[in-house]
């Protein structure tokens, strides 16, 4: 019946009307996974007896799980949010026999709303790469093009919802990481205001950057799934307390809106097929009586390399925990406890996570910590007033998600600074912590392109509504 | 340029083993993306007050309470299988590793 096609908002509706169980749409996503992920490779560990039995319990007292908001919704998890006594390996060889030992927040809620869960999700190494090549699992295939990449780094997540293997996803965002791989799948990437959604149980990799997101088929089900998930959490003090609720998406809203062209995102370093798809949709948008104008944010060619500086400082932090003494890989050949130290981390990290490991201890090194850190923090705080001068004028603001569309599996492995590049207009927003979500227009060559669309803290409402005027364009 | 004997000196601070091509391989990809870095300092940054949380997020505090814990029968019981499943090392219900002091 090819239930896993369908959107959550369908899906639940199909439930709650009894056109078929939750067993059932469990199922055909599980057929889907069986399929095709051979050759995609979008999990790491498939939940399928978990899942079934789920979906049984579901499917046979229904009524009592109705007024879940989530109810039978199989979804999948990025392998670096904790599911209590589920492997957890972040796509690295270092937790490749790691098992949570308590679920994330995010988890809990979701459990909570009797969501299912399908399976955890490939990934760039501890977060760390734009193209999902990078996870010691092997790389994930873009559905769209078995050699292309799905993007990073939660490649997985954004191929298994493009491939139709789930109805959503969790992902998690520090540069890009849920909008381009998104973009890159022709799927629906939110990544919220940082502190809408509790990080507690996401492996840290840069805490003041990373953010839990999703990934769905739909405008509306990305609405659904920020509302079951997002909230103030004592366990992370870094959460807010929602000032604002999230209201249904609707076109409506869009009219009269005011949205700013980021005016240096259409001058370097785009591919002019993708500009012009750009170009396209803005065009499209005005019927909707949407007004545009140009906004610079002159610090912007700054970000990446600003990003770059604090992203690697806080991950060599981050990182040095893990030893594999209490977890993690463990080299039984170990001398003594320095040599212990450099086998079981040698030995457990792959190059990308080592290169920024490296990179951020020489960034905090004494006598460089002012020349890069220091003036990195400065200029992240130039570009926070940029944003903020800019929302004075516009409700959003709008560019591509990423510069081109999916490459070549291979194609920027070996040269890193060309990888960065790709997170090219998604690090700014991290950097101010703003919410922005990726929304498809259309394709080049038989690719996706997708479009970003920014917003102000907390006025997710505002970018669900142009993105859902975005995604009527597209299915017209 | 980063040196040779400077890549060595992080990657032993960071407790990572590099090979001879290695070294060589991140001297001149870091060099590389350190030199792109340079945009940074050709911004005038002057007006900015060194405040060094560029999040601008202030200290939240809260009581310390004992919360969630998890009753001791279920730690004796659990633990040690979590334990022995997760490290390397383990003998009668303790981790085992290399001695600290000689």
């Amino acid at each position: 019946m090819n239930l896993n096609k369908l959107t959550i908002n369908a899906a639940l509706k199909g439930l709650k009307e009894k056109e078929f169980s939750a067993e059932e749409l469990a199922g055909d996503c599980f057929k889907a996974i069986e399929s095709q992920d051979k050759k995609i490779n979008a999990f790491i560990t498939l939940l399928k007896e978990e899942a079934q039995e789920k979906a049984k319990n579901i499917a046979n007292d229904f009524s009592s799980f109705q007024n879940k908001s989530l109810a039978g919704i199989p979804l999948a998890i990025k392998d670096n949010i904790l599911i209590e006594g589920i492997l957890c390996t972040a796509g690295s060889k270092m937790l490749s026999s790691y098992k949570a030992t308590y679920s994330a927040t995010v988890i809990n809620k979701l459990k909570d709303a009797a969501a299912i869960f399908i399976g955890k999700t490939n990934m760039d190494e501890f977060a760390m790469g734009g193209s999902t090549e990078t996870s010691y699992f092997g790389p994930t295939r873009n559905p769209h093009n078995l050699d292309y990449v799905p993007g990073g780094s939660s490649g997985g997540s954004a191929a298994a919802v493009s491939a139709n293997m789930c109805l959503g996803a969790l992902g998690s965002d520090t540069g890009g990481s849920i909008r381009q791989p998104a973009s890159l799948c022709g799927i629906v990437g939110l990544k919220p205001t940082y502190g809408r959604v509790s990080r507690y149980g996401l492996m840290a990799m840069a805490s003041s950057l990373d953010q839990i997101g999703c990934f769905t088929k739909s405008v509306d089900d990305a609405a659904l799934l920020l509302k079951a998930i997002e909230g103030k959490d004592k366990n992370d003090s870094t959460s807010f307390e929602l000032i604002s609720e999230l209201k249904k998406p609707s076109p409506k809203d869009v009219k009269r809106m005011k949205v700013g062209l980021i005016k240096e995102c259409f001058v370097d370093g785009i591919e002019k097929s993708v500009k012009k798809q750009i170009e396209k949709t803005i065009k499209n948008l005005e019927s909707f009586g949407v007004e545009f104008k140009e906004i610079s944010i002159p610090h912007l060619k700054a970000a990446l390399a600003c990003y770059y500086i604090i992203m690697p400082a806080e991950v060599s932090a981050n990182l040095a925990r893990y030893d594999g003494i209490r977890y993690g890989y463990n080299d039984p050949k170990a001398e003594n406890l320095l040599d212990l130290y450099l086998k079981n981390r040698t030995g457990g990290f792959g190059d990308e996570v080592r290169r920024r490991i490296i990179l951020g201890a020489y960034i905090l090194s004494a006598g460089y910590y002012d020349a890069y850190y220091r003036q990195a923090q400065k200029v992240q705080s130039l570009l926070k007033q940029d944003f903020q001068e800019a929302f004075k004028e516009v409700d959003c603001l709008v560019s591509a998600t990423s510069p081109t569309t999916a490459f070549k599996i291979g194609e920027k492995i070996n040269d890193p600074l060309q990888m960065y590049l790709a997170d090219i207009f998604t690090v700014p927003v991290n950097l101010a912590g703003l919410p922005a979500i990726s929304v498809p227009c259309g394709k080049v060559d038989n690719l996706p392109v997708g479009f970003q669309i920014i917003g102000n803290l907390f006025e997710e409402n505002k970018i669900l509504s142009l993105a859902k005027a975005v995604e009527e364009i597209n299915n017209d | 340029m980063l040196t040779k004997e400077e890549i060595k000196h992080l990657a032993e601070l960071a407790r990572l083993e590099l090979t001879e091509e290695e070294t060589e391989k991140y001297q001149k990809q870091l060099s590389e993306i350190l030199d792109y870095m340079d945009i940074l300092k050709k911004i005038d940054t002057s007006k900015i007050k060194t405040e060094l949380s560029g999040s601008g997020n202030i200290n939240r505090s809260r009581e310390d309470e004992i919360r969630g814990a998890v009753e001791r029968a279920e730690i004796e019981i659990i633990s040690p299988s979590i334990l022995k499943e997760s490290s390397g090392a383990t003998k009668d219900n303790f981790i085992k590793t290399k001695k600290i002091f000689e």
